[in-house]
């Protein structure tokens, strides 16, 4: 099975939300919305400086909130959720320091205090613009040579992928679980999420990028016969 | 060793911890407050930062960048080519580098073929040309509908496709980044660089749109 966030090819959802005037597609939307959100993003990013989770640790903390809460959360109430989450679950915070801020934020007494130890790690605001310019790269080398080849034609797995966590981390979705396609890029070794998801180390493979036809994956009727869906596959998601 | 123990008690831990957020105040704005006070406290963010994290994808982060590396391989073929070769390298040529953007695949839109990227895991985007991506994009609609029914998504962005033009969905499911090099519009000859850069959107970029066309 899957979690809630795997929503690829889901029924049940309205029309893209959009801003439109006179029928025509408006793109003028603050980049945030509210400076709550501007916060949340910030928070979250500056965070992960210190709580040296994966991005992939991040990604499964987001999807493995309880799916009423994710359902009904705002984008950046994902994010701040999960956050906590994270920090609790590093033990940068503990659930006393929750109890006891939630207590001040109702009381409408949230205070800065001076701060006299910040954590070593840290992100300062003059090393900004080098960390994010140099990211997090997921290339590793792979020792082994690729088990396919561009053009040639595989199969997906039909189960999770994840085998060493029970409702793990995976990057298969759902609805291309055992389905054919032809493997058209060849990326070399990246990070497995499967298993940086769970603090067990990159264990790099082979990703590749599969193309299905839209027929493979939704059948003759609901498929289109022109159209293709290409999905990034590491080599064990694959046969 | 019993691993199998070790992950039975890592997954009750985990159910745990992913329910810790529900002792902090239910109203997001007091809630996302209330962390960034104690986050400060503690020491592990520091304000200087949140601001300059803020206003660097407000202000200098985003599809403008973009639209610099389209409207270069518009007017430059060469440019083009390193492009379609190695978009990671290529763009780095223009300094965009880094955070969800470490690896870049460019993928070129034709006559026959049309592009289009969604994230349907979560909200993949290729953050150093494109900045962060706007509401629609991290929607539930768009995440769920794209992949099955692009032509109707499509439409609803107002872009009718002729029925022979073959739609190629991008799901972003790893690291690998992607941008769409919408085609050039037509009766652009004598437009500059510059004027061209003016002409992509964001949306031509993503694969929900088109490029303007000169007024």
């Amino acid at each position: 099975m899957t979690r809630i966030h795997d929503m690829g090819g889901r029924f049940g959802d309205g029309p893209i939300p959009l801003k439109k005037i006179d029928g025509k597609v408006v793109d003028d939307e603050p980049v945030f919305k509210t400076d709550w959100h501007a916060k949340a993003f910030a928070i979250t990013v500056a965070s992960a400086s210190v709580g040296k989770w994966s991005i992939d640790k991040g990604r499964f903390f987001r999807e493995s909130l309880p799916p009423k809460d994710y359902a009904k959360f705002d984008y950046y109430e994902k994010w701040s959720s999960a956050l906590i989450n994270l920090l609790v679950e590093r033990g940068l915070i503990n659930k006393n320091d929750l109890i006891e801020i939630t207590k001040k934020a109702k009381e409408d007494n949230l205070e800065v205090s001076q701060v006299t130890d910040e954590h070593q790690n840290v992100l300062k605001a003059k090393d900004v613009a080098i960390t994010l310019g140099r990211g997090g790269p997921s290339a590793r080398e792979v020792i082994h040579s690729p088990k396919f080849k561009v053009g040639q034609e595989v199969r997906t797995i039909n189960y999770s992928p994840n085998k060493n966590i029970i409702g793990g981390h995976t990057r298969l979705p759902i609805y291309a679980r055992g389905k054919k396609g032809k493997v058209i890029l060849h990326h070399k070794g990246h990070v497995l999420p499967d298993a940086s998801a769970h603090d067990l180390g990159d264990s790099p493979e082979h990703l590749y990028t599969v193309e299905f036809l839209s027929t493979e994956l939704w059948g003759d009727k609901d498929g289109n016969q022109k159209d293709s869906i290409c999905i990034d596959l590491w080599e064990s998601y694959l046969i | 060793m019993s691993d199998k123990k070790n992950i039975e008690h890592n997954h009750n831990e985990h159910h745990h911890h992913h329910h810790d957020h529900s002792l902090l105040p239910e109203e997001p704005e007091l809630r996302v407050k209330a962390i960034e006070t104690l986050l400060l406290n503690k020491g592990i963010i520091n304000s200087d930062t949140v601001n300059e994290l803020i206003d660097t994808y407000e202000n200098k982060i985003g599809p403008r960048n973009g639209a610099k590396v389209v409207a270069k391989a518009w007017v430059d073929p060469e440019y083009k080519k390193r492009l379609l070769e190695n978009a990671t390298k290529a763009i780095e040529e223009l300094s965009y580098t880094g955070r969800q953007g470490e690896h870049m695949v460019v993928v070129e839109n034709t006559p026959k073929l049309h592009n289009v990227v969604v994230c349907t895991l979560c909200s993949c985007y290729p953050w150093p040309v494109l900045g962060i991506p706007p509401t629609w994009y991290k929607s539930d609609e768009y995440r769920s509908r794209t992949v099955r029914e692009p032509r109707k998504v499509l439409q609803e962005f107002g872009l009718e496709l002729d029925l022979n033009t073959q739609i190629k969905v991008w799901d972003s499911t790893s690291e690998m980044r992607y941008l769409v090099l919408p085609m050039r519009p037509a009766g652009t000859e004598h437009l500059s660089e510059n004027e061209l850069e003016g002409l992509v959107t964001r949306n031509s970029m993503i694969g929900t749109g088109l490029p303007e066309t000169p007024k």
